[in-house]
């Protein structure tokens, strides 16, 4: 596949620095290692968080990140969108006899965004080994999915912002507020907060799909509805398809920078 | 005195012709301030045995957003890190000064600059909010002071701290690894990851043992009240002390490095 070859090729090139890559590696391990422990110090000193365990908090944390992090490894090109339109490197893509969504996608892939996911990919299994309770096939899939509807969510709002690049030429850095925002606010249970944050959060942006709503059943807490609870990632992932129409309306309205 | 003048104006000028990032910045800093409380607030009503009140732990939050950039190591003079990586670092070494004075003038009016731009707002919107979430007024006018002197002497803490950086530079090129380490490791023991006073009580003794404390965390409670002014006043002493220590153990690694440094390409 296409999308493979140029992935190959990304890290390749990376690996040509390999210091460089092991350092910030090592650097992002550290960081996450030590916002893990900030997590449990939390719970050693409250117990519990209105009625949710670490078990659960801790799988919206590390669901939210590796989600967060997916989006960031393969939206570099919606992330940068800013960039290729100043250098006419988008000029380059629209010349490609291929599909602009993928070409964007898989923009400068970088080692070190896919190791920082690999990290959290560990830390997440990690976290299930130690503290999960009757973990199924079914649990694993429904977790698949909601990582997956995570980085869709996130991915949709950075085409949103990349869209609006092709205006304003320039970065909207207030964008930052949804996805840095978004992590902060999506690492517990959406429900702790004010309810219409948690209603925004659930119905506008779907984070609640890739957060309360799965952890809910994988965490053993759902009585009654629990297959509406299991397909909540899948109502999250829907939140991609406006986004990629928003992108590509934008997108017609592209008018070269000329550099 | 006059270069560094000098240097914090420009600085503070570049820093307003990009207003766009410094609002945001503020923005996201508020956001992240208002997350911070509500994660928080839910916290504290599922316990009630906790070492801090909740006011004061709303103040400390806010003071940490406003204050960010003076805390944040990874805020560095990216421009200083190229000079070194791609070999124009030979001019600046040929001036008739001393580079680590120089730099670490330069880092601290970069510093002082950006933060002097961006932590009126969060604080004038923290004021705003009502009690207890928002930022309350200091507990004492002692606290007040002492926390301003000590927020002043953090400047030159984080300036001497980040200096580090630059020494380990002239060795290995490649900045972004060491910076980031640096970076997380000093806020979490500065309290940016969570404050310090709802660690479990034995990491107390490690936190205190290193000086990242002082950058953050220290000022603060002491505005808070939480450190009474006995205390805030050794704590400074000791803070000093650090900040001595720290620039005359950088400042002999520094010329060691910086004899040895590989001028790159041209």
């Amino acid at each position: 596949m296409l999308l493979f070859k140029y992935m190959k090729i990304n890290i390749m090139s990376n690996l040509e620095y390999p210091l460089a890559t092991y350092s910030t590696l090592l650097a992002r391990m550290v960081g996450i290692i030590l916002e893990l422990i900030g997590l449990f110090f939390l719970f050693d000193r409250f117990q519990s968080l209105v009625g949710y365990s670490l078990y659960e908090v801790g799988l919206c944390y590390l669901i939210i990140r590796l989600a967060n992090a997916l989006s960031i490894c393969f939206g570099k090109g919606y992330n940068s969108m800013s960039g290729l339109i100043r250098k006419g490197a988008f000029d380059t893509m629209l010349i490609r006899p291929r599909n602009l969504v993928l070409q964007s996608f898989s923009h400068a892939l970088d080692i070190r965004d896919l190791g920082v996911s690999v990290q959290y990919i560990i830390m997440l299994v990690l976290f299930i080994s130690i503290y999960g309770v009757n973990f199924t096939v079914m649990k694993g899939i429904v977790l698949l999915l909601t990582v997956i509807s995570g980085t869709a969510i996130f991915l949709g709002i950075l085409m949103i912002s990349a869209g609006i690049c092709f205006f304003s030429v320039k970065n909207i850095e207030a964008v930052s507020v949804f996805t840095d925002g978004g992590v902060k606010l999506g690492s517990y249970p959406l429900t702790i907060y004010n309810k219409w944050i948690t209603r925004f959060f659930t119905f506008i942006i779907p984070f609640g799909c890739a957060n309360y709503l799965p952890v809910l059943y994988i965490a053993d807490k759902i009585d009654s509805y629990r297959w509406l609870y299991m397909l909540s990632p899948v109502f999250g992932m829907l939140f991609i398809i406006p986004c990629i129409f928003i992108w590509y309306a934008c997108a017609k309205h592209y008018s070269s920078t000329g550099s | 005195m006059k270069w560094f003048k000098g240097i914090f104006k420009m600085t503070f000028i570049s820093e307003l012709q990009y207003r766009a990032a410094a609002w945001s910045g503020i923005l996201t800093n508020i956001f992240i301030g208002a997350i911070f409380i509500m994660i928080y607030s839910a916290f504290y009503k599922s316990s009630t045995e906790v070492p801090m009140n909740f006011k004061d732990l709303a103040s400390y939050i806010w003071l940490g957003q406003g204050f960010f950039l003076l805390t944040s190591l990874s805020f560095q003079d990216w421009e200083l890190i190229d000079t070194v990586r791609y070999g124009s670092v030979s001019y600046e070494m040929v001036r008739p000064y001393e580079l680590y004075g120089f730099w670490f003038g330069r880092l601290m009016a970069q510093r002082m600059a950006a933060v002097a731009l961006r932590f009126l707002p969060v604080l004038a919107v923290a004021f705003l909010i009502p009690d207890p979430y928002g930022l309350s007024l200091p507990a004492t006018w002692t606290g007040l002071i002492l926390s301003i002197i000590s927020l002043l002497l953090s400047f030159i803490l984080a300036t001497a701290i980040s200096m580090y950086v630059y020494i380990f530079l002239f060795r290995v090129l490649a900045a972004w690894g060491a910076t980031t380490i640096l970076a997380v490791i000093s806020s979490f023991f500065s309290g940016g990851i969570i404050p310090i006073p709802l660690m479990p009580d034995y990491m107390y003794q490690i936190v205190n043992a290193l000086p990242f404390r002082y950058l953050g965390d220290f000022p603060f409670r002491v505005y808070t009240g939480g450190i009474g002014t006995n205390d805030a006043v050794f704590g400074i002493l000791i803070q000093i002390i650090w900040i001595l220590g720290l620039i005359l153990l950088g400042r002999v690694l520094f010329r060691i490095a910086s004899r040895k440094v590989e001028i790159q390409g041209g």
